[in-house]
């Protein structure tokens, strides 16, 4: 184990025998990290956070900080991170709150550039990419293999499909469905992540697909429902086009165009009337 | 009062009996924590600051610079990790009660926030800028220089503000504009008078005056009117 004597490691912390912890790391007395896990220098691990194996986190990062959010009342959540991602300087990883799940997850394989800010109770799955400022508000779900550009900010509860791409800067508002490509300020679908599904060896019949049903469903001005209906009609067997139906209709099935908007905790009887979107901050 | 071992406390400095210094925190000879701060690791706190009551300083955040001016900061406030607040020498930086500064915002010299006050991630609030109680910036906001943020306004993600926001409306969109009454804050007076002003394509002064002209304003229709005698109107940033 190489723990650099400048570090402060709480006592309680478990630190795995291959991992290496580097000058001036805070580590918390509720942290566990994996073996092959390298912390560069300044980094500081707080609250009860799991961190696998074979993860690279860069100098500064601040993972598992109290959750932004004014139903927090200091309660003991979590933040678990899987194996072998990249976390680079200036992250800030919150834990969870009670009344979202309890858990703020990040999963494998995942490239989180330099001052991501990933919000309380958020799932970035696996082989993601978030590049520089991407700003994750609470309770989001970001799905297998999406990346998202520079300067990009997700709004509460919204779900990003599995292959998505989002574009620099853009303000995404709801649910992004997979394998799309969306860009600017109004969250606008432009298009199917075409390089993206090349790389990952989609048949080009069903690259095909994708773009016929992007073009029923986001040009053709056809109402959505009879345009989902069309898309099955022609492609429904293709395992990517029931990917896209299914999330699109879940979207629908929501609130505001967001699946997950309905795990929203209801004020209590008290409260003033609640804010549209409250703890983002 | 706890200094933990690794931190650099000036004996100059003077922290309240039960403040809460945690690793590798830096504060200057200038520094008054008030009872009840916590600032977590590797807070730098430079040249005189003046923090109340109950403060939660995170990980990474910097206040202040050395021969800097002075930052005043009252009880209650939350700031999130990698933020800053500045201010030049000779400036004073004032941050009231219970606002909450986001993960990386940036307050700059001379600048002014009043209470309750929610400043999202990443955002920037220029040089000597008054924002008013109860105003809400959401993340990655940049407000230029010399504006003022009226009371209870909400400004939405990712804009750029040139000029000011009056109290209890609602700045967005592309071009950037004022688009309503904060949706937050709704009443009718409020709604009629947003009428007023921005559908009438009146000057804000003339506007003003015919705010006061209505049948029973409210007092926060009073307040509008009295921000729009005096105001910039907000611009886009790029048109």
């Amino acid at each position: 184990m190489a723990i650099h004597p400048t570090a402060i490691v709480e006592p309680g912390a478990r630190i795995h025998a291959s991992a290496d912890i580097g000058p001036f790391c805070v580590i918390g007395p509720k942290v566990a990290i994996g073996p092959g896990t390298k912390l560069l220098q300044g980094v500081t691990v707080l609250g009860r956070t799991t961190i696998g194996a074979r993860n690279l986190i860069h100098p500064t990062a601040v993972i598992g900080g109290d959750p932004q959010d004014l139903k927090f009342k200091g309660e003991d959540t979590i933040t678990v991170i899987g194996d072998e991602n990249v976390i680079r300087e200036g992250v800030t990883i919150n834990k969870g709150t009670v009344s979202g799940g309890g858990q703020t997850v990040i999963g494998s394989r995942n490239l989180i550039m330099a001052i991501v800010h990933v919000a309380h109770d958020c799932i970035v799955e696996d082989n993601t990419i978030l590049a520089n400022a991407v700003f994750l508000a609470g309770h989001v779900r970001i799905e297998s293999s999406a990346i998202l550009s520079g300067w990009v900010v997700i709004h509460h509860f919204v779900t990003v499909g599995q292959g998505a791409f989002i574009g620099g800067a853009s303000r995404v508002g709801q649910d992004v469905c997979p394998y799309m490509l969306l860009q600017g300020l109004g969250g606008e679908i432009r298009g199917i992540n075409s390089v993206g599904l090349r790389r990952r060896g989609i048949k080009p019949d069903a690259i095909n697909a994708l773009r016929e049903a992007y073009r029923l469903i986001w040009r053709s001005g056809l109402p959505k429902p009879e345009a989902l209906a069309e898309v099955e009609k022609m492609f429904g067997p293709y395992p990517e086009i029931k990917t896209i139906l299914e999330f699109l209709r879940a979207a629908d099935q929501g609130h505001m165009g967001r699946r997950r908007e309905p795990r929203r905790a209801p004020p209590p009887p008290s409260a003033p009337a609640p804010e549209s979107e409250e703890d983002l901050e | 009062m706890t200094i933990h071992r690794s931190a650099l406390v000036d004996p100059a400095a003077s922290i309240a009996e039960d403040a809460d210094i945690g690793p590798f925190c830096v504060v200057g000879a200038g520094a008054r924590i008030g009872p009840g701060c916590r600032l977590g690791p590797r807070v730098s706190i430079y040249g005189a600051v003046v923090a109340g009551r109950g403060n939660h300083i995170q990980a990474g955040v910097t206040i202040g610079k050395p021969d800097g001016g002075r930052i005043e900061i009252g009880d209650g406030n939350v700031f999130r990790e990698f933020s800053h607040i500045d201010a030049a020498a000779g400036a004073t930086t004032r941050i009231g009660s219970r606002n909450r500064i986001g993960t990386w915002a940036s307050v700059n010299s001379g600048s002014t926030l009043a209470n309750d006050v929610r400043l999202g991630a990443y955002s920037v609030v220029g040089e000597n800028v008054l924002v008013e109680d109860g105003a809400w910036i959401q993340p990655q906001v940049c407000i230029d220089p010399n504006g003022r943020v009226g009371k209870g306004c909400l400004i939405r993600i990712q804009m750029t503000v040139f000029g000011d926001v009056p109290p209890y409306m609602c700045f967005d969109g592309n071009p950037a504009a004022i688009q309503s009454v904060n949706p937050n804050r709704r009443t009718d007076p409020l709604d009629r008078a947003f009428d007023v002003v921005y559908k009438s394509g009146l000057p804000l002064a003339e506007a003003s005056r015919k705010l006061l002209e209505m049948p029973s304003p409210s007092s926060e229709v009073a307040e509008l009117a009295e921000f729009l005698k005096s105001a910039k109107p907000p611009e886009p940033a790029f048109e």
